[in-house]
């Protein structure tokens, strides 16, 4: 018997030609073109506000990108629920699993080429934000902070990990239209509910991957306090509510991303290898 | 020597029975019909030894290998067509197939060359059109040739010529043909006993998950009496006369120069309506062989006891 190829090999072809299914496709070309029309707009409403006006409202440079970047968040979630909502789908329904999977390449190798190439499809739309903010902030403060480096360092990690909770959905549900939608509702409405929950009990939502993700502004904010209190007045009676804000330490977020990359990429791999192809 | 080999491959759905203790084993070149009725499990035989299903009992091993326990290796020489694999639409049929030549270790050489050849062989559409914008029977084609590029030694084929309109269906025969020559070692489903007749050399029957029979085209003639006869002439003929003809029973008319014949199925009996055709017309083709297996096929699926206790030849 011939010599089989070798699974580095195989994960390089694997990562070419997903990378270039992905290149190829509108839901791209979409993504990229929504997420630099939201940050030019952005930049145009600031732009029209005028310099005085933006450099009073926040006098650092570090201060602005972190509000700048506020919406950053919800555009990694939509970019990696769509670049990996149908990564695994697309073969477990059939059709062309039929093909793929009959190839004598290991599931393992073609859940890394998909990861690693959604991967750098995504970071590539990210840095579009990033090009504006920083172009933004040079013209603005004259500057660009070294600690959005940490911020573009940690957008990846939260990138990686939507990628890795998108990619177990895409495992686990057989059409990719839910695993998108199931992705998204999950990642945009379900895990914010779960760090606001915690926001109004004063418990630490440390097990929301929103929370960790917040470290992606929490690092470039210059006032940053990690835990706040504040009692607002409730009532005639002199009764008042407390309102807890926790924001994440970096390396907390860090730590909390990592989590949800290794733990749903290891449940990913799971569904994959095991899961039979009957449709 | 390429080999095939199911021991006692067993597959249940919560209580349905897919596959039962099917047992089997081919080596060398040549290509085996695997025939049944839609359910009797032919196709969850091909995914167990396509590792797209997990048996629950029992293994199916690829050249000695085991295709559960270790696919990358079981599946290395096999090219599989089970059910209705597609490529990925946002890939174009060139890219398809230098992915799959790719996976298969091939140099950028010997993936151009074997695309030119079988963009020619297999009539392949441009390949530079994305996957998503070819008709069925394109991709169909696309898929074959992806197939086709790693020249595998066992083929695992699901009804290869289900959908294809007749010109495409005689690509695709011409082609398993050339296959079996050059010893490759093919297991193929199909519903069309003609087209297994002209493609096979040995056959397996099964039924409600069970493997009824397995034996060469040949012995299942003798086995299984022939009582029906094909005959074409070369012009139009009178059915009267055929069915004047001694040992006839009964004539069922396919088209003015097509014929099917009913007769007791002695060998005498069948030399004597040669004869006589003959007289009435000059004979094109005179043919049992694809109607012995739908016999074989009907007496089976209805429980002819000629086919229990058979032996299992490879």
């Amino acid at each position: 018997m011939a010599a089989v190829t070798s699974d580095l090999s195989q994960l390089r072809t694997a990562f070419r030609y997903q990378l270039r299914s992905y290149l190829r496709t509108w839901r791209f070309v979409g993504l990229m073109a929504f997420v630099a029309v939201v940050s030019a707009a952005i930049l145009a409403v600031q732009l029209h506000r005028g310099v005085a006006v933006v450099t009073t409202n926040n006098p650092t440079s570090s201060g602005y990108l972190s509000s700048y970047l506020s919406f950053l968040g919800d555009a990694v979630i939509i970019t990696g629920a769509f670049l990996g909502g149908d990564a695994l789908a697309i073969d477990l329904s059939g059709g062309p699993g039929y093909l793929m999977l009959a190839q004598p390449v290991r599931r393992s190798t073609l859940l890394a080429g998909r990861f690693l190439a959604a991967t750098v499809a995504g970071v590539a739309i990210g840095l579009v934000y990033y090009a504006f903010s920083a172009a933004a902030v040079q013209y603005f403060y004259g500057n660009v902070p070294v600690a959005l480096l940490y911020s573009i360092g940690l957008a990846a990690l939260f990138l990686v990990a939507v990628l890795a909770v998108a990619f177990f959905f895409s495992s686990f549900f057989r059409t990719a239209v839910i695993s998108i939608v199931a992705s998204i509702l999950i990642l945009l409405i379900g895990f914010p509910l779960v760090t606001a929950v915690g926001t109004l009990t004063g418990t630490e939502p440390w097990f929301s991957l929103d929370y960790g993700s917040q470290a992606i502004t929490s690092v470039l904010n210059p006032n940053f306090v990690h835990e706040s209190v504040m009692h607002t007045p409730a009532g005639r009676r002199g009764i008042s509510i407390a309102i807890y804000n926790f924001s994440p330490y970096p390396w907390e977020g860090a730590v909390i991303m990592a989590a949800y990359l290794v733990s749903f990429l290891v449940l990913a791999y799971l569904m994959y290898r095991y899961k039979e192809v009957k449709g | 020597m390429p080999t095939i080999e199911a021991v006692e491959l067993t597959k249940r759905f919560s209580s349905v029975t897919a596959l039962d203790q099917a047992s089997f084993r081919y080596e060398g070149g040549g290509a085996i019909g695997y025939l049944g009725p839609n359910g009797a499990g032919k196709t969850t035989t091909l995914k167990l030894f396509t590792a797209f299903l997990r048996p629950t009992r029992g293994s199916a091993l690829i050249n000695g290998v085991d295709v559960q326990s270790d696919p990358k290796t079981g599946l290395w020489e096999v090219g599989s067509l089970v059910e209705t694999p597609e490529p990925y639409p946002s890939l174009t049929a060139r890219d398809t197939l230098s992915m799959i030549g790719e996976f298969h270790g091939l140099s950028r050489e010997q993936i151009r060359d074997r695309t030119d050849r079988y963009a020619q062989e297999l009539e392949l559409p441009p390949l530079d059109r994305k996957t998503g914008k070819l008709s069925k029977g394109q991709k169909q084609r696309i898929v074959l040739a992806t197939l086709l590029l790693a020249e595998p030694k066992v083929l695992l084929l699901d009804e290869p010529t289900s959908g294809l309109d007749p010109a495409e269906r005689v690509i695709i025969r011409n082609l398993l043909v050339r296959l079996k020559q050059e010893n490759r070692l093919i297991l193929m489903s199909s519903h069309l006993l003609q087209e297994v007749t002209e493609i096979c050399d040995r056959v397996i029957f099964i039924n409600q998950g069970r493997i009824l029979l397995q034996d060469t085209v040949e012995n299942i003639g003798s086995r299984f009496r022939v009582t029906r006869l094909d005959v074409e002439f070369a012009g139009s003929v009178d059915s009267h006369l055929l069915s004047a003809l001694p040992g006839v029973a009964q004539v069922q008319p396919v088209s003015p120069t097509r014929f099917r014949l009913s007769f007791d199925g002695s060998e005498e009996t069948r030399g004597a309506i040669l004869e006589g055709c003959q007289r009435v017309g000059r004979v094109l083709s005179f043919s049992s062989s694809a109607l012995t297996l739908e016999d074989a096929y009907m007496r089976l699926i209805q429980g002819d006891p000629r086919g229990r206790g058979m032996p299992s030849s490879g």
